[in-house]
């Protein structure tokens, strides 16, 4: 019976902790969040970043064999991107290299990583992911609807000890079948927001495709950002022809 | 529970060689199955091949690492002991393979977010969750086999004692022989994890059957200490070894942005850092009160050649194991399931023609000597090899198996006159550990086989598709190219197994013909 009186004092004095720290943060509505998200992300000269998709897989090609796996790189405002893509083929997994600048993209080849220009038939064009007037930026600032607070502030694994604001959503598809070209579909998504507090950077978006007819599960599109406001060189390549 | 008074040395010896074999199985069994593994864990191939790689090195660097301290290890603490504690890091080992995918990299994973301010990338996390895995489980493997041989002389009177030192040698040898085609048969039903899973239970039945019949076997300690310094200097001389040969492909295909530069320009400075750290072993060896190895057989001319004949028939051996199930699965099969399938079916064409070839050498070198089964061998070995090296895509599986049949038989006879050839020049009292180093050489060959040979098929695939491949090559010309040059430098990479079985004639021709062990140790005494 002694320590029921400990835990008590325990509870309480974590209950004012933990009051302390929500108050910490402003006051804001899920709007005002995301508005200053997309505002401080316009603002950044580079952040890096990492795509990755999980759940039913999305090709790249109209046959059916390119599926997109992954994408990490750096991008420069307003229209540099170096990425890195890997992609499932049948009995093989590969990566090629992309590099976007002022809207003229190269590609390595699978074979030798030599530079070229991109084959347009297969490209995926990651600058446009970034771009402040169709990409994410402009998502954020007038796509998304009746965005929801969640009651507790969130950490994300990959970032240890760093609370966020965790906010839940939906998008029309329509933004982001452009600027995926169609590997996302053109239908309403789930979509979840990690953002940090006090920054107001964005942290992690996490949109959810739902499955279509014949699929057998959801398509889970997974967008990591850090590195905020760095600035990287990235040059157009050198082609050896 | 009383321990039996009395237990068969036949039964002991059966339940010593059951976790040997299991583990030698473990050897190759990755062979047929790793294009498998590669996909399913997502790694790249022109950035993570040589990293992947490492699933085979690195559990051939660690059971040979294992095997040149660990035995010395079991005559100060008890061999039973350390037999069970290699068994129970086996099967350890094999759990963390088996659900590497699992919580082992997720624990990885955010543990390393504790360090590492960016994100990490999963699939190489588990790639190398799965290298470590694999090199624990070798480490128990490689210990078993010199700790079970060093049982089996305790446990056998003098006379029986080569024979059952000889069934411990064959069942290592038949584990690594079998493996792929095991790793073949369980991923064209189950996935490849599977192979691991099994693992479990074989080793928590030795493991009580051993620690409770061997209770009463007497367990012999010997005097001295642990030459923990000179066990430090080979293990940091075997790894870098293996780093600095495999480093080289690291940067090859990217060429994008400075920072993807790799271990490259560190390859040189490795395998120099690698033979320093050898010499400072053979160093330590010769200055050791109680030194792991005794130098002093090396100076016997058949110890010294046959354990470099050793070496490179591994080499050769482990161009083969690795190049055929990558023929198979890039140019042959239609699926990984027929790749993994077909390539161990293929591989048994080298292997069991070799493990059935070795009695006719044994037989062969107690009536004509040494050198000639092992000369003949090395010399069928290098025209199977020769023959392999015209083998295209649409060459029928009966003449790939032929000719591998070929370059099997021949190995085969050249392994127990070697064998014998190392064993007989030593003194008794160090017939153990020469039947351990017998193994050792093979598998530091084979290492340092696969760590070259995947550096020589990237670097060559590089050169030769960049020579190939027009200025804007469309995906089909790419597949087409990356379909010829491999082909190209698969054939290539059996000439080089031709010509190291070829140098492998020479130590072999310096072999002394002896017909009788005790003659040989007797003169050299004299």
């Amino acid at each position: 019976m002694k320590h029921i009186g400990v835990w008590a004092g325990l509870i309480i004095v974590g209950g004012l902790l933990a009051g302390c720290r929500a108050s910490q943060f402003e006051q804001l509505t899920p709007n005002e969040i995301i508005s200053r998200s997309a505002d401080r992300m316009a603002s950044l000269a580079g952040f890096e970043f990492v795509i990755e998709r999980s759940g039913e897989p999305v090709f790249l090609d109209y046959e059916g064999t390119i599926s997109f796996r992954r994408a990490e790189g750096k991008f420069i405002s307003p229209d540099r991107v170096y990425t890195r893509v890997r992609v499932i083929m049948p009995g093989l997994v590969t990566e090629v290299q992309i590099i976007s600048v002022e809207g003229i993209q190269w590609e390595t080849n699978l074979l030798t990583g030599e530079w070229q220009a991109s084959d347009p038939r297969y490209s995926f064009n990651p600058s446009l992911l970034f771009s402040s007037e169709t990409g994410i930026p402009a998502i954020l600032a007038h796509e998304l609807t009746d965005p929801i607070l969640l009651d507790d502030i969130e950490e994300i694994p990959e970032v240890p000890g760093k609370k966020l604001y965790a906010l839940e959503t939906v998008m029309q598809g329509d933004s982001a079948y452009q600027m995926t070209f169609g590997m996302i579909d053109n239908e309403p998504l789930r979509v979840k927001l990690w953002v940090d507090p006090i920054t107001f950077d964005l942290f992690r978006v996490l949109l959810v495709d739902p499955a279509n007819p014949g699929d057998e599960e959801d398509t889970a599109w997974q967008i990591d950002f850090w590195n905020f406001g760095s600035e990287f060189e990235i040059e157009p390549p050198i082609l050896n022809n | 529970m009383r321990p039996p008074k009395t237990t068969q040395p036949g039964l002991l010896l059966a339940l010593i060689s059951i976790p040997i074999f299991i583990g030698a199985l473990d050897l190759t069994v990755v062979s047929a199955v790793l294009p498998h593994v590669i996909v399913d864990l997502e790694i790249p191939l022109q950035t993570g091949l040589d990293d992947a790689a490492w699933i085979v090195t690195g559990y051939l660097l660690a059971y040979s690492v294992s095997m040149t301290f660990m035995g010395r290890l079991s005559d100060l603490y008890g061999r039973r002991r350390i037999y069970l504690i290699a068994l129970v890091i086996f099967a350890f080992g094999s759990y963390l393979v088996a659900v590497a995918q699992g919580w082992p990299t997720q624990l990885a994973l955010r543990t390393g977010y504790l360090f590492v301010s960016g994100r990490l990338d999963a699939s190489y996390v588990t790639l190398y969750v799965l290298i470590a895995a694999r090199m624990i489980q070798a480490f128990g493997a490689g210990t078993m086999v010199p700790v079970g041989m060093a049982l089996v002389a305790d446990i056998y009177p003098v006379d029986l004692r080569a024979r059952s030192l000889g069934v411990i040698a064959a069942v290592d040898t038949a584990g690594w022989v079998v493996g792929h085609l095991y790793g073949g048969i369980i991923v064209r039903f189950w996935s490849w994890e599977t192979i691991f899973w099994l693992n479990l239970p074989i080793c928590l039945i030795a493991f009580l059957l051993i620690w409770y019949l061997m209770r009463a076997v007497p367990q012999v300690r010997s005097a001295g200490s642990m030459d923990w310094f000179g066990a430090l200097l080979i293990t940091v001389a075997l790894a870098l070894l293996n780093i600095g040969l495999g480093s080289s492909t690291d940067g090859v295909t990217l060429n994008a942005l400075d920072e993807t530069s790799g271990l490259s320009q560190y390859s040189f400075p490795l395998v120099f850092a690698a033979l320093t750290f050898l010499i400072l072993f053979l160093w330590r060896q010769k200055k050791a009160r109680y030194p792991l190895l005794a130098l002093s057989l090396f100076k016997r001319q058949n110890y010294l050649a046959a354990s470099l004949a050793n070496f490179l028939v591994g080499f050769s051996l482990f161009d083969a194991i690795a190049n055929v199930p990558l023929f198979i699965n890039t140019l042959v099969a239609t699926s990984l399931e027929q790749g993994a399938w077909d390539s161990g079916w293929m591989l048994s064409a080298l292997t069991i023609p070799l493990a059935l070839a070795s009695a006719p050498g044994g037989w062969l070198s107690e009536k004509r000597g040494y050198r000639l089964p092992a000369a003949g061998g090395l010399i069928l070995a290098v025209l199977g090899f020769l023959l392999m090296r015209s083998w295209q895509p649409a060459t029928p599986y009966p003449i790939l198996a032929y000719q591998l049949a070929f370059s099997g038989i021949g190995i085969g006879l050249t392994m127990a006159p070697i064998a014998a050839a190392v064993v007989n020049a030593s003194p008794p009292d160090q017939r153990g550990i020469s039947s351990a180093l017998v193994i050792i050489f093979r598998l530091i060959g084979m290492t340092v086989g696969i760590s070259s040979i995947t550096t020589y098929d990237l670097l060559r695939a590089d050169a030769l598709s960049e020579s190939l491949l027009s200025a804007q090559p469309t995906i089909n010309e790419t597949i087409r190219v990356g379909l010829e040059v491999t082909e190209q430098v698969i054939s290539e990479t059996f000439v080089i197994a031709g010509i190291v079985a070829a140098l492998a004639l020479i130590p072999v021709l310096s072999l002394r013909s002896t017909f009788n062990q005790t003659s040989e140790v007797n003169n050299e005494r004299e």
